[in-house]
Formats: C-alpha cells, structure tokens, sequence
C-alpha cells in the first residue's frame, strides 16, 4: 500500500513539474496576445479621442501586472516626467520590462521598432506604426502558439513518462 | 492693470508653475534667475533658434543674464514638452500655428509650412516659439459692465475691437463671469453664458473643466470651431448669451447672424486699431451692413493693456463712454 501511495507520488510530481515547465511556454503567446490587445486600445485611444500618449498608455494598458500593462504603465511615466523624447521613453520601458517576461528577442525588436517614430508624426503615420507593430505581434503570436502546444505537451508526457520510469526503477 | 487687479497669482508665480516646466532645463534655470519684479512685467516669451531668448514686458525687452541662445536641441525638446510628447494630438493647432498649454498659455509657432492642396497641412522644422502669458484679472470688466446690459436680463450684442495684445481675451473672460454670476449694484441677475473657445484661451480648459473664473452658470465648448460651436451651443445648452474670441471668417459673420436672430445675446472680440478697421473687413461686413451689433467696445494699450478707448453705440455711432478708461476710470 505504501509502495503504491510512493508510486502514485512520484509520477504525480513528476506530471507536475512537466506541466510546470510545459506552462512557461505558452506564456509568450499569453504576453502577447496581451500586448496585441493593449495596442488595440492605443489605437482607439489615438484615433478617435486624439488623447496625448501619457493619458493613452495609461488608458489602454489593461490588467495591472501583465507585462503589457507595465510596459505601457513605464513608458507613460517617462515621457509624462519630459526628460526623455517619446521614443526614447518607449525604448526604456521595453529594456526595463524584457528580461521579466517571455518575450523573445524578435518580440523586443518589433517593439522597439515601433518606438522610432512615437508621438512625433501625424494621426494617420501613428495609427499606420501601431498597425504594423500588431502585425508583427500577431505573427509571432501565431508561431509562439504552434511552438507551445508542440513544446508544452512534449514537456507534460516526458514529465509523467520520467515519474514512471524512475518508479519502475525504484520497484 | 494694477497687480491689486490680479487673481491670485502674480505673472512671476504664473511663469514659475506654469510656463517654465514647458521648457528645456537650462533655460528654466535661466528664467528663473531674472528677478521677480521683473518677471513679474512679463506678457511674452519669444524663443528663436541660434538667438538669444527676449522676454516681452510691453514695449521693453527682458534677457536673462548671461543671455540664453536657444539651440534647435533646445526648440525640439521644447516642443515635445508642449505637445505632451504627442504631435497628432495636436494636428489641428498646428494647421492653425499655435498650441495652447495648460492654463491657457498661446504658444505660437513659426517654422515651415506643408501644403496639401494648397492650404496649410501642417508646420515643420519648428525654429521660434511665442508664449503669451495669459492671467486671468477679475474685475476687468468692472468699468463696462453697465454699457452692455439691456434691462432688465439681456446683454447687448456687443463687440470688442481691439489690436493684439490689448487685453480682449482678459476682457471677455470676466465680462462672461459677471454675466454669469449677476451683478447685484447694477440688479443683473446671472444668466446662462454660452463660452465658444476655440482656442482654448477664455476659460483655459484642462480635461473638459475650466480653469478660469468664468461664473457659475457658464458652459464652454472648448476648441471647438466658433462657427459650428455656436449654433450646437444654442441646439445643446439653451444660452442666454453666447461669447467668442476673434471672429473673422465668413461662416463666423454667418453663425454669429444665426446667433442673433436666435433671441441669443453675442459678444464676441476681434482684431483691430478701430471701429472703421473692422467694419472693412470682407468677412465680417454682412455684420456691419446690417447693424447687428449694438454695443462697440475699442480697446488700446495707451495706458498699459486693457484701456477702454471708447465704447459705442452702434445705431446712433454716438460714443456712451470716452477713454481711456483707466483703472481709476
């Protein structure tokens, strides 16, 4: 009976941490759909109520503590401090928030990129930007997704498969 | 205007809390050196690149000392600080040549203009900048007041005519506060004041909510086009009068006319040496051949801003008031 309780405890806590593991890949896709989302609402925010970008990261950065909500929520105090151009701020918000989250380097360079031209071009020109960077977000997005599903369960069999090996081994 | 005149901020406080942390910082520092009773003269700041930043206190020129050249880092930085980092905010003021900060500060701006289609698209290569210190003097219209009312609860059709810099804004700002709020030694009751502020300079709108004083039965449309703002001001709010700044394009005259046959009071201000001046003016002449002001206001700077030359009576041309009407009247 004991032997069997060991058993059932070892496979389980192996399962677990396969499920551990398989869970940290599907947050990249989770970080960016966040981010697709929060640059949904920028655009709103640009396009329809022309608000200054400060008040418009503030607004469209949804859930408090996503990764898209500190990025937005870091770049809105750097630029409403004035020291740093719009650019400048966005850049140093996503070297700030990067090594905290999923993301990958191609993830970080989308979103550098749509920094370059930040608050300093027309309506149109801004809407065009985040279109672009949505575009790219939702490309990686796709992939991150595939890559997930694939790696997540490959990590959840492997998790159970090795707790059952090693109480084969144990028997 | 004496500084008794003032709301509660004196020009130099004004300059330190609201002005400065519009500018890069070794020029705030800069400024911030001139004394206080120098600063406190102040009604202009001209900034142009490569030269050496003036601040305007009436016809004398103010230069911090050391003199500060303004560099094209420091006009950039500027006018990210002006426009909140955010230019396509601020799209049509800049198809206009001016933004208007918080607190109802006019910055205007000089640079190079881009067409489309002929008409002015935007400005780029921002090199000079002239912020216009804007304070709100309670008790302006004091010496007015009893010339525009029609008894027992109306306001004449009025207009000031005034050149720039002579205090219209300042005028109109606490002729619309009186009106709102009522004048009890001249038994005005307060009436509901319509405020068209496209530029944002009357009731200095931050968010929707004024910062001027405007009275307590006051609602503004803030940067709204005057002529589309007046009649969705009469369709919306139901006004007793209804205020603007600078009339002086053909569907202005227009909508002013509607305003008026809307059994609606209209003051409204615009440019100009004289009474004659305005009343040449293509777009505005359907105003003047139908008589449809009542009251002409003309105001110069011959005893410092806000002097009352003459206030006129439009039908007989005769003048009720003779200035300059100083302080003191």
């Amino acid at each position: 009976m004991v032997k069997l309780l060991g058993a059932v405890l070892v496979v389980g806590s192996f399962g677990v941490i396969g499920s551990v593991i398989a869970s940290g890949y599907s947050e990249r896709p989770r970080q960016l759909s966040a981010l697709i989302s929060g640059f949904a609402l920028l655009e709103t925010e640009i396009s329809y109520s022309r608000t200054p970008l400060s008040e418009a990261l503030i607004r469209a950065k949804g859930q408090k503590g996503t990764v898209a909500g500190r990025l937005f929520e870091i770049a809105a105090c750097i630029i409403a401090e004035g020291d740093l151009s719009p650019g400048q701020a966005w850049e140093a918000a996503v070297r700030c928030i990067y090594p905290f989250s999923a993301l990958t380097p191609e993830d970080r360079e989308a979103l550098l990129a749509f920094g370059s031209k930040l608050g300093s071009c027309s309506t149109a020109d801004q809407l065009k930007q985040i279109a672009l960077v949505k575009e790219r977000l939702k490309a990686n997005e796709t992939c991150a997704r595939e890559k997930a599903s694939e790696t997540a369960r490959m990590w959840r069999y492997l998790g159970l498969t090795v707790g059952a090996m090693i109480t084969l081994m144990l028997y | 205007m004496s500084e008794k005149h003032l709301g509660e901020k004196s020009v130099s406080d004004i300059i330190t809390s609201e002005i400065l942390p519009y500018l890069p910082p070794g020029l705030r520092r800069s400024i911030a050196l001139i004394p206080k009773a120098e600063l406190d003269k102040v009604h202009e700041i001209r900034l142009r690149t490569f030269r050496p930043v003036v601040l305007m206190a009436g016809e004398d020129e103010i230069q911090p000392n050391p003199p500060y050249v303004f560099t094209d880092d420091d006009a950039l930085m500027t006018l990210q600080l002006i426009a909140c980092g955010s230019l396509y905010a601020f799209e049509d003021d800049l198809r206009q040549g001016y933004i208007t900060i918080r607190g109802g500060h006019r910055v205007g701006l000089a640079g190079r203009v881009v067409l489309s289609n002929g008409r002015v698209e935007t400005l780029k290569d921002i090199s000079g900048f002239c912020i216009r210190i804007a304070h709100e003097i309670l008790g302006a219209a004091d010496r007015v007041m009893k010339y525009l009312i029609k008894p027992p609860r109306r306001l004449y059709h009025t207009l000031i005519v005034s050149p720039p810099r002579c205090g219209k804004t300042t005028l109109l700002r606490d002729i619309a506060r009186q009106a709102s709020c009522g004048i009890p030694s001249l038994d005005f009751p307060g009436v509901r004041v319509g405020i068209v502020d496209e530029r944002s300079e009357i009731a200095a709108c931050y968010k929707g909510i004024p910062q001027a004083t405007c009275g307590v039965r006051t609602d503004v449309l803030d940067a709204c086009p005057k002529a589309d703002g007046m009649i969705m001001l009469i369709r919306s709010m139901s006004p007793d009068v209804v205020i603007t700044d600078e009339i002086g394009r053909e569907e202005d005259a227009i909508a002013i006319r509607e305003v008026m046959c809307a059994g609606v009071s209209l003051i409204a201000t615009a440019h100009g040496g004289s009474w004659e001046e305005v009343a040449k003016r293509p777009a505005l002449r359907c105003l003047f051949d139908g008589n449809m002001f009542e009251r002409a206001i003309i105001l110069s700077q011959s005893h410092g801003p806000g002097t009352v030359e003459a206030i006129v009576d439009v039908a007989t041309g005769r003048e009720i008031a003779s200035g300059p009407l100083g302080d003191g009247e």
